[in-house]
């Protein structure tokens, strides 16, 4: 502006300057009009966003899967989202306005959280709208206004039922797992494989929670038809329990088991609801209560040998993947132990057989350790010596076996002996002191080339040798008794022959009647050998007549008086019935008295007397021969009957003895219906009745 | 072979066996003559076929005895050479006549063959054991028995 005016010049310029604040005022307004105008757009920029979040947020709460609800200070749905709604069974538009609680099962309401300030989370037993109870996990947070005021409360909600499922096939698999972790270490290592299988099962029913667990193996080398042991556990008091412990329907069973049979050889697993089953195998297992059902194969050695079932009266008895995998390890876990199993039973059947076997064993077995302890002796060893289990702990060799002094320790030494001895003779002492003669061989057993044991079986050969010694006795007699009259016989005429007693009559006489009565000696002997051997073969032959007794007995007395005299012994007769009759054979009954009467004689002292009496005894005659010579001892008495015994082995026979004579007189008396006895109740001498059936006297026939 | 020994030896470096005689270069005296018998035996007819083998034939002087107790009792004053003696015979039979005869001092030293019957190789065995210095078998040729007595005697006394 170019005016130069003063003024002028003051009033235009106070118009300008007028004029110039304007300006700048309209300048500053529609800076601050353009700056509201930024603002406005700003804001109504945010505001679509916001109202796109909201909506984006609203949809997103929609169609989430966890339940969303959003209720009042009072505690009412405001909000409640399509899934929460769905979850438990109603319509978003009837929760609206209701009380949160109306989800709420009655029967449980689980609590966790914290301050109510902070969100919380809570389990909870729910109900859907009929009244199922499902689980859900809440998390609930306040929502507050600008003033910090609380408004309203968000609770997300998520069905849990799925991971309860899952935690609860976890937990149960471990359980099954434990149980065969047990398994594995009892049924592999314990004795008792039934009690550890029933002790397993118990363990696995119990982790599985059904109704009936069961076993079932087949023996080896069988068919495999159905478990032929079953081994078992159920829920106690159940009713598959009562069915199962009653065998009920086993034969149904046995069919059930043939429809499965080829899926479970091809090592399927079968498991689900019975309902589902065909007609005829739902039938079988309805009959039984069982709703549900798993069955494991058992293979051993790729080949099935048994099946592990496991059956709930539940029909909603899930089987979980975990569940079952986990039953498939425990039955392979008893399929080796079958196989364990089986492997010790038979070692165990074929232990029993060879015990049995040498416990049946009539022959004395036994194993010495080298120190000479009893390692093993069989039942015969024991049973033989009398020695109790107990008792043959504690011995040793050396006190079974009696030392001979001439061989010092040799025996229990060839018994002990590594090298392996053929027959050993051997005398064992009992426990009683008893002698047993035995005869044996023996071997050892080596481990690492060291002597551990030495087996011994020897056979008891006692009566053998009493035999033996019966029979070089009988020899030694027999021998003696031919070769004495011989002696006088061959002497007496080897004198007569050489002509040196011709000179000499009364002397060739003496040496005649010498070889004469030895002669007749020899034939007695001959005939009583006879005769014994005729009375044990029952070849004996008995004439069966009525004959008087008192003749006989004086006939007798004459043919023997010789002999007594000779010994100096007087013989006396003493009769109470002259007419005494028996049955019998004449020849015999003499026989018997002069064998009675010999050794009466034999016995006397000289210069005593031999009674003999005969009396009538009711149906018998008695016929009594008696002498006061030493007796029979008491110890002798049982055997005094036995053929070649004599009560003085150094044989103190003053006229031969042949040690036959009391048993063929008694082999004769009973051949006769008779018998003869020794009088126990003599004090002196011996006294022997013969006895035998009497008769009417003839004449009174 | 006692007093004469025989020994077998194999030469180690050679392996040649070699004979080593050895004979006992005893002073030879004349035995003791055999005169007087004591014959124990409890069978009549053998005492008498035997005295008279003995006696008539052998030209001993023979004192019968018919039991060992008897034996023992007249063994002293009778003062036998050589005792023959039965074994089964009334106690004390035998065999226990010859341990009581061996233990008096009249007859310790007397040699005594028993006469018997039983001779089973074990029984023979046996009666060497208890001391009997030979066996005579029943039965005995009566022409013979003094001359197996005298055998006896002899191989007793000069072995």
């Amino acid at each position: 502006m170019g005016i130069t005016q003063p003024s002028k010049l003051i009033g235009s310029r106070k118009i300008r300057l007028d004029l110039e604040a304007t300006e700048r005022k309209l300048r500053d307004k529609t800076l601050e009009l353009e700056q509201a105008q930024e603002e406005l757009a700003a804001q109504a920029e945010d505001k679509i966003r916001l109202e796109t979040r909201l909506r984006l947020l609203e949809k997103a709460v929609d169609t989430v899967n966890m339940g969303v609800t959003i209720t009042d200070l009072q505690g009412k749905i405001i909000y409640v989202n399509p899934a929460d709604a769905r979850m438990h069974g109603y319509a978003v538009e009837e929760l609206i306005g209701q009380e949160a609680r109306l989800y709420a099962s009655k029967a449980v309401r689980t609590e966790t959280g914290g301050d109510p300030a902070e969100p919380w989370v809570r389990r909870r037993i729910d109900s859907t709208k009929d009244g199922q109870p499902f689980p859900v996990r809440l998390i609930s947070d306040r929502v507050h206004n600008t003033h910090l005021q609380p408004m309203a409360t968000v609770t997300i909600c998520e069905d849990i039922r799925e991971q309860e499922h899952i935690r609860e096939a976890l937990v149960r698999r471990d359980n099954i797992l434990k149980a065969v972790g047990l398994a594995a270490e009892r049924l592999l290592t314990d004795a008792s494989w039934e009690e550890s299988v029933e002790e397993v099962l118990e363990r696995l029913g119990r982790a599985t929670g059904v109704d009936l667990i069961y076993m079932s193996v087949v023996k080896e080398d069988s068919p495999f038809t159905t478990g032929s042991a079953i081994l078992s556990w159920t829920t106690p008091g159940g009713d598959v329990e009562e069915r199962f412990r009653q065998g009920l329907g086993l034969p149904d069973r046995i069919e059930l088991f043939a429809c499965w049979k080829d899926r479970l050889v091809a090592g399927q697993t079968l498991q689900g609801r019975v309902s589902e089953l065909p007609d005829r195998e739902r039938d079988i297992l309805d009959a039984w209560g069982v709703r549900s059902f798993a069955v494991v194969p058992i293979f051993v050695e790729s080949n099935l040998r048994g099946y592990l079932s496991l059956e709930d009266g539940d029909d909603d008895r899930e089987w979980l993947s975990v569940e079952i995998e986990a039953l498939k390890t425990a039955a392979r876990t008893f399929g080796a132990s079958i196989m364990t199993w089986q492997a010790k039973l038979k070692i165990a059947l074929s232990e029993e057989k060879y015990r049995d076997l040498l416990d049946n064993a009539t022959d004395l077995i036994q194993s010495v350790s080298p120190d000479g302890r009893f390692q093993y002796v069989n039942r015969a060893w024991k049973e033989t010596l009398g020695y109790s289990d107990q008792e043959v702990q504690q011995l040793k060799l050396w006190d079974v076996v009696r030392q001979q002094p001439s061989e010092e320790d040799d025996v229990v030494q060839s018994i002990l002996s590594v090298d392996g001895q053929g027959p050993i003779e051997a005398i064992f002492v009992t426990r009683d002191g008893a002698e047993i003669f035995v005869e044996g061989s023996i071997n050892s057993r080596f481990v690492d080339g060291l002597p551990v044991a030495t087996r011994g079986i020897f056979r008891d050969i006692t009566d053998r040798k009493l035999v033996d010694r019966m029979k070089q006795e009988f020899i030694s007699t027999v021998s003696h008794e031919l070769r004495t009259p011989l002696t006088s016989i061959i002497a007496s005429l080897g004198l007569l022959d050489s002509g040196r007693m011709s000179g000499d009559p009364e002397r060739m006489q003496e040496l005649v009647a010498v070889a004469l009565r030895n002669s007749n000696r020899l034939l007695q002997l001959i005939n009583n050998l006879l005769d014994q051997q005729k009375l044990e073969d029952g070849k004996m032959t008995f004439k069966d007549e009525h004959v008087e007794i008192v003749p006989i007995v004086r006939e007798t007395l004459d043919d023997i008086r010789s002999f007594a005299e000779m010994l100096n012994i007087e013989l006396s007769l003493d009769v109470a019935d002259e007419n005494l009759c028996a049955r019998g054979d004449h020849d015999r009954i003499s026989q018997i008295l002069s064998n009675l009467l010999s050794n009466a004689i034999k016995f006397s002292p000289p210069g005593d007397a031999v009674t003999i009496s005969c009396r009538g005894e009711r149906n018998r005659v008695v016929i009594s021969v008696s002498d006061n010579g030493p007796g029979i001892p008491l110890d002798f008495q049982g055997r005094l009957f036995e053929k070649f015994t004599q009560f003085d082995a150094s044989a103190t026979r003053r006229s031969g003895g042949s040690g036959l004579g009391l048993s063929i007189a008694r082999g004769l008396a009973e051949g006769m219906h008779g018998r003869i006895v020794l009088d126990e109740e003599v004090a002196r001498g011996a006294t022997f009745h013969v006895e035998l059936p009497s008769t009417l006297p003839i004449a009174a026939e | 072979m006692a007093g004469k020994d025989v020994i077998l030896e194999r030469d180690k470096t050679s392996n040649r066996a070699s004979f080593a005689v050895s004979i006992d270069e005893r002073a030879h005296q004349a035995p003791p003559k055999l005169t007087r018998i004591l014959f124990v035996e409890d069978e009549r007819d053998i005492q008498m076929v035997a005295r008279l083998a003995l006696e008539d034939i052998g030209g001993f002087t023979v004192e019968a005895c018919s039991s060992g107790s008897e034996a023992l009792e007249r063994a002293p004053c009778f003062g036998p050479d050589l005792i023959l003696l039965d074994v089964m015979m009334p106690a004390p039979d035998g065999p226990a006549t010859l341990s009581a005869l061996s233990e008096m001092p009249a007859t310790a030293q007397t040699p005594v063959v028993f006469v018997t019957a039983k001779v089973q190789n074990h029984e023979v065995a046996h009666y060497l054991e208890l001391g009997a210095i030979d066996v005579i078998v029943k039965p005995f040729d009566p022409m013979t028995l003094a001359d197996r007595v005298l055998e006896i005697w002899h191989r007793h006394h000069d072995p």
